[in-house]
Parts: structure tokens; C-alpha cells; sequence
């Protein structure tokens, strides 16, 4: 069992309801993390600035507010500023990997995924903190 | 002035029955949202009942006979039946390797695979599509299916036609496959995104290598009924599929294309794919391209391709092409150079010297000529880009 995200709390941000779901399930069962989800991106970015999640999940298709508009905000506090942030999208366009890292996003992961290979990158992701 | 003869007792019933109306929508209304939020409710519970169960199923050690157990506490209920595929087909959506390949255990039971055989072959339309769309996921498509949906993939209804043609990408045998896709591209009423779909239904990378792929997609080019305009969307694909096998062809097929407005959209991408694909020997024709074509689209193309390809040849080129372009190829043109190599910037380093002299030739003249001026306006304009476009790093004291 990994421990380095027990009691920390994790951020999932995506509209997809089967992804989030899976994703919630993947880190609490990993990590025992506490994982709070939502399909909105403005108020995942709320409850991000309350809360300053130690890791953030972040859908690049949101509506409303898309994933690069919400990065930059992320990155903008300074609270924020230690929170590691993992981009998941279907995109795999080399333009937008390359935009993801430019507004410092920790890890890319694209749909669809491997659930181990998530969670080898959520846990190399951690090792590095 | 007429006066109305209305009775008072046909005003009741015009507003009797006005009433009735009123109430008979305003229930109909209420009735239908209720029965909506229900089945919102009911849809709720049913994922939040399957989906932990699916996640389980995909993530463990499963088998057929776990398959059965999960199939057995499904009821037979149309609702049920489809919100289910649902769920299957958004999983499918998101996993990916061997957790993906799991769930054909559970899209190819065979309580699936008799519901949706029916709809295929009844006549309602909606049923055939839904049909398709599990069709699309199930690979085991029999002679009978699949002869079915061949026939449906000729339908005059565009929706049906491509639900029919992505199901048929499903099979595993690869002239099937190919000749329902070029089926389709014939069409002249479908979409662009229809296409890029299909192409990427077609490129399954699974059950085919890259070669067996792009032989497949050969033949779209001899076909003389597919649009130019379709044509470049494979060609573009190809490109981003980094199908390198296919340069030389993608080549061939350039020299033989005569320049037209019709086609000038299929040059242009090809063009873009033989700069992607590195295919040097295209060089020459692009180069071409670049020099005697007016459509300023398709020679940033060229810009770009000639970019790409490097080399001081064709950078060189681009570096002549500076005076005779126009702002959005110069801007082009100063950007490639400055940023691709230490040969780019030094032949910016000798375009400046050269220009420099003719500057100062020019001003030392008491009557220069008028026409000269154009000259002068877009050797001005080309160092300032330049001075905007040079890295930090690297300065230039002509610019």
C-alpha cells in the first residue's frame, strides 16, 4: 500500500462521471486518499483555493471554463503553487501536451488509459514531492 | 357596423373547451417531467448500482463466468438492456489494453447479441442505429450481420449510413472494412469530422500493422469518385499517423496532380504531409510549387514543408524568397530561419549585408527612383521582423 498520499486530500475535476468515478475509486483504494470530485470547473477551482489539494486531476474538456484557463489560475495563487496538477484528456495532440507543460502541469495522462499506468504516473508523480 | 351574434351559451363552451385544453397540456407537461425525473432517477441508481460492479470486473482477474454472474442480475428490459451499453460503451471509451479488452467478455454475451441482431433487421431506423452502435463494439460480426449492415451503409439516410460504416470497421476482415470506407467517402454529403472518425476507426492498430493500413488507404487515391477535398483528409492523417512507408507514394501521386482550383486543397495538403513525413526528395516540386503558384495558402505551405525538409538548399531558397513575398510568407519564411539553425541565421547574417549595401547606395543618391521605394518599404519591414523574431540569444548587428 502507498502511503504518500494518505491524508491528503486529491481534487478531481472532469464532466466525465464514468472517469471521475474511476479515478476517485483508483486513489482511495491506492493511496487512501480523501478524493472530492467535480464536474464543474469553476468549482472545482473554489474548492481548490479553500483547500489546497496536495494533488489536482484536471480534465482539459470542461464546460464553461476549460482546463488551460483553469491551470493558469491555479497557477496564479500561491497557495496553490505546491499542489501537483495531472492533465487528462482525450486530447493527445503534441501542441496541447506540449501547452499543458508550458503552464506547468506536473503530468499529461490521455484517454483512454491503462488504470496501472495512471497510477504509476500518480505514484512517480509523488515520489519526485 | 355588424353586430356579433354570439350566443352566450357557445362563449361557455369555447371557453369550456379552451379550459379543457389548457388543463389536458398543462397535465401532459407535468405528467411527462415527472415520468423524466423518474427515469433520471431510475438511470442514477442503476449506473451507481453497475458501474462499482464494472470497475471490479475490469480491474480483477475476471473470467467468462464472471461475466455471466454480473449479465445475470440484469433484467430484460429494453431501458435496461441499453442504459447498460451505455455504461459499457463509456468504459470503453475511457480504458484502454487488456482492462479494455475485458469487456468484450461482457458487449459479446449473448443476451446483447440476439437484442441487437433483431434491431438490425427490423425497419425501424432508430432500432438499426442503436443496433450499430453495438455492432461498432463487438467484433464478432457473422456473415449474415455483416452483410446486413453493408446494405444498410448504402442508405440514402446519412446517420444510418455512417453508423453502418463505423460497425463495419469492426470486422475483421480488412476488405470488408476498406471497401465500406471508401463507400462512404463517396458520399458528397458528409462532414469532414465523419471522415477523420472513420480514419481512425479504420487505423486499428490492434489488429493491423501499419503497413496492412496504409495499403488499405492506397486505394481511396485511384478512386475517381472521392472528392479532392476528402482526399486531403487522409493525406493529412497519414501524415499525423507518421506513416512514413507512405511518402514516396504520397510523392508519386503529387507529380501526377495538375494544378487546379478544384484540387489546389489536396496539393496543399500534400504538400503539408510531405514536409511532416520528411520526404526529402519532394524538395524540388515543392520548391516548384512555391515558386510559380499565386495562392499565397499553398505557398506558406510550401514555407512550411521547405522547413521542415531543412537542409541548405531549400533554406537558402526561402532566404532568396524573402523580397518576393508578401508580410504573412516573409513573416513565415524570417520565423523558420531564425529559429531552425545556425545555417538559417547565417543566412539571415548575408541577406542584412546584402540588403545594407543597397540601402546605403540608395540614399546616397540625390534622385532615387520612385519604384525603389517598394524595395526599400520591404527590406525595412524584413529586419524589423527579423529583429522581432531572433532568438535572445543570438543578435545580428545588421538587424
Amino acid at each position: 500500500m502507498d502511503e504518500s498520499l494518505n491524508n491528503n486530500s486529491v481534487l478531481v475535476i472532469d464532466d466525465d462521471e464514468v472517469t471521475r468515478k474511476l479515478i476517485q475509486r483508483l486513489l482511495e483504494r491506492e493511496f487512501k486518499a480523501q478524493v472530492t470530485a467535480f464536474g464543474n470547473g469553476l468549482e472545482g477551482l473554489e474548492y481548490a483555493r479553500e483547500h489546497q489539494p496536495t494533488l489536482i486531476i484536471l480534465d482539459l474538456m470542461l464546460p464553461g471554463m476549460n482546463g488551460f484557463d483553469i491551470l493558469k489560475e491555479l497557477r496564479k495563487d500561491r497557495l496553490l503553487k505546491e499542489s501537483k496538477v495531472i492533465l487528462v484528456s482525450a486530447k493527445s495532440r503534441s501542441e496541447d501536451i506540449e501547452r499543458g507543460f508550458d503552464l506547468s502541469a506536473d503530468e499529461y495522462v490521455t484517454k483512454p488509459f491503462q488504470p496501472k499506468e495512471f497510477l504509476a504516473r500518480v505514484r512517480k508523480l509523488l515520489e519526485q514531492n | 357596423m355588424p353586430s356579433l351574434n354570439i350566443s352566450y351559451t357557445t362563449v361557455l363552451v369555447l371557453v369550456g373547451l379552451l379550459g379543457l385544453i389548457f388543463l389536458f397540456l398543462l397535465g401532459y407537461t407535468l405528467w411527462t417531467r415527472a415520468k423524466k425525473r423518474y427515469w433520471q432517477r431510475y438511470k442514477q441508481r442503476f449506473r451507481d448500482y453497475f458501474l462499482p460492479m464494472l470497475f471490479e470486473f475490469v480491474e480483477g482477474q475476471s473470467t467468462r463466468s464472471d461475466a455471466d454472474k454480473i449479465i445475470r442480475k440484469l433484467t430484460k428490459r429494453t431501458k435496461d438492456l441499453s442504459y447498460f451499453l451505455e455504461l459499457l460503451d463509456e468504459m470503453n471509451n475511457l480504458l484502454k489494453g487488456q482492462d479494455r479488452a475485458k469487456l468484450d467478455l461482457l458487449i459479446e454475451q449473448e443476451l446483447f447479441f440476439k437484442f441487437y441482431r433483431e434491431k438490425l433487421f427490423s425497419f425501424s431506423k432508430q432500432n438499426q442505429l442503436l443496433a450499430c452502435v453495438y455492432f461498432e463494439n463487438n467484433s464478432s460480426i457473422t456473415d449474415r450481420i455483416g452483410a446486413r449492415l453493408i446494405s444498410i451503409s448504402k442508405s440514402g439516410n446519412l446517420k444510418l449510413a455512417y453508423g453502418a460504416t463505423k460497425a463495419l470497421q469492426s470486422s475483421k476482415n480488412m476488405t470488408i472494412r476498406r471497401n465500406a470506407l471508401i463507400r462512404f467517402l463517396k458520399r458528397d454529403d458528409i462532414s469532414d469530422l465523419m471522415v477523420s472518425e472513420l480514419l481512425h476507426y479504420f487505423n486499428d492498430e490492434d489488429c493491423w500493422n501499419q503497413l496492412e493500413i496504409s495499403q488499405g488507404l492506397k486505394e481511396i487515391f485511384f478512386d475517381k469518385d472521392i472528392l479532392p477535398a476528402k482526399k486531403r483528409i487522409v493525406v493529412l492523417y497519414l501524415a499525423y499517423k507518421n506513416h512514413f512507408e507512405m511518402g514516396v507514394f504520397l510523392l508519386q501521386y503529387l507529380e501526377k496532380l495538375q494544378y487546379s482550383v478544384s484540387k489546389a486543397p489536396l496539393i496543399s495538403g500534400l504538400i503539408e504531409a510531405l514536409g511532416k513525413l520528411h520526404v526529402k526528395e519532394a524538395a524540388p516540386l515543392i520548391r516548384e510549387y512555391m515558386s510559380s503558384n499565386r495562392d499565397n495558402s499553398l505557398r506558406l505551405k510550401c514555407v512550411e514543408a521547405l522547413g521542415q525538409l531543412g537542409g541548405e538548399e531549400n533554406l537558402t531558397f526561402l532566404a532568396h524568397q524573402l523580397l518576393k513575398s508578401d508580410f504573412s510568407l516573409r513573416k513565415k519564411i524570417i520565423q523558420i530561419l531564425t529559429q531552425n539553425t545556425d545555417e538559417g541565421i547565417r543566412l539571415i547574417n548575408r541577406f542584412l549585408i546584402a540588403n545594407r549595401k543597397f540601402v546605403i547606395h540608395f540614399k546616397q543618391q540625390d534622385n532615387p527612383p520612385d519604384e525603389l521605394e517598394h524595395v526599400l518599404r520591404n527590406i525595412y519591414s524584413t529586419a524589423r521582423g527579423i529583429q522581432i523574431m531572433l532568438p535572445k540569444n543570438r543578435s545580428l548587428a545588421h538587424a
